[in-house]
């Protein structure tokens, strides 16, 4: 009784979500770094339906994200793949995007592809801004500089646009954990500097990286 | 004969609503509370001029139709436009990011930026985004 009871259950769950176009994988991970250009991810697909399917729309979730398709109508049992260009920008840290697929089959719901990029930066620096308000007092602030556990990453120097604002660097772990300070001379007027630490990391395009101080 | 119908019915009832029960309980747990603080346009608006707002969109929307007076930050080329932010941003100023509206996540991510990376305060984003703003 139970079995005869369950079987229409397990019928309706065990139907594909997409009833003609079976996705090989609809999410796919990636691991990058700052100053990678761009990822492109692949999704393969197969017609696995008894008619044509053809794809009426690919929408993708922001701007950055660009969706290509060699053709738009698949027939039956013929395969086909979507490719998603994520241009990487300046982006940090975990990153999602989609493409979202429409058929015109109206009896199923648009498939959404998932792509994730996760951009560590070897070097994590916090914060990128100090500032002081005009006339304030003129104490040192300290920006923190922190080697991913797994990658030591060295300064190898820190310069100053502007000796109004000086920079002293400290190391605590050589090659793990740095301590930046910066002090205005004064703050009776408003200063501006830009504050370069130049790594030694990656060794064949050692990155630097900015820091931002303001007297405003 | 119709308890017994009764009995088949619950069951089938039940059997229906286990998935359902399962997906909610998986998906209150993932909810987590939105820390960063959105604001109306209207409110917005009455801040006057004490706000500085932030195109978060790509280059070529804010060059077509950015709100006068707002200041260009995205993703795709943040270290390149981080100066200019700053040379418009003042400390007394409220930030307010947007994007083009709906489910755009651009604003949210730039403001989470200013926010941890910048260790900047008031930073807000404008609910509904562009769209909205343009609607009152």
């Amino acid at each position: 009784m139970f079995a005869r009871l369950l079987l229409p259950f397990l019928l309706v769950a065990a139907a594909p979500a997409c009833a003609e176009l079976r996705w090989e994988k609809t999410t796919q991970s990636f691991d990058r770094s700052p100053g990678d250009p761009a990822v492109e991810a692949s999704y393969a697909f197969k017609n696995v339906g008894s008619k044509p399917v053809t794809i009426t729309k690919l929408r993708t979730s922001c701007g950055c994200t660009a969706a290509q398709l060699d053709q738009r109508t698949y027939a039956p049992g013929e395969s086909g793949a979507i490719t998603a260009r994520f241009s990487l920008g300046d982006r940090r840290g975990l990153q999602g995007v989609s493409v979202t697929v429409t058929t015109d089959d109206r009896t199923t719901e648009p498939t959404v592809l998932s792509l994730r990029v996760n951009i560590a930066d070897p070097l994590l620096v916090e914060p990128t801004l100090v500032w002081w308000r005009v006339g304030a007092a003129a104490d040192a602030k300290v920006v923190q500089l922190t080697a991913s556990p797994t990658r030591p990453v060295r300064i190898k120097s820190v310069t100053s646009t502007n000796p109004r604002l000086a920079v002293k660097l400290d190391t605590a772990a050589p090659g793990a954990r740095y301590t930046l300070t910066v002090q205005p001379q004064d703050t009776a007027s408003k200063e501006v500097a830009e504050i370069r630490v130049q790594t030694d990391f990656p060794p064949d395009a050692p990155r630097s990286y900015l820091i931002y101080a303001r007297v405003k | 004969m119709i308890a017994r119908a009764c009995r088949q019915l619950c069951a089938l009832l039940a059997l229906a609503l286990l998935p359902a029960i399962v997906a909610g309980a998986l998906q209150l747990h993932k909810v987590k509370p939105d820390p960063m603080p959105q604001v109306e346009p209207a409110q917005v608006r009455a801040w006057g001029e004490a706000v500085l707002l932030v195109d978060a969109r790509p280059r070529k929307e804010f060059e077509r139709d950015g709100l006068p007076d707002s200041v260009l930050l995205n993703e795709d080329e943040w270290n390149a436009l981080i100066p200019d932010f700053l040379n418009q941003w003042e400390p007394d100023k409220r930030i307010v990011v947007y994007c083009g509206g709906g489910g755009c996540q651009a604003s949210k991510a730039v403001a989470a930026r200013l926010r941890t990376e910048l260790q900047l305060e008031n930073v807000h984003v404008l609910k509904g985004g562009l769209k909205a703003w343009r609607s009152e």
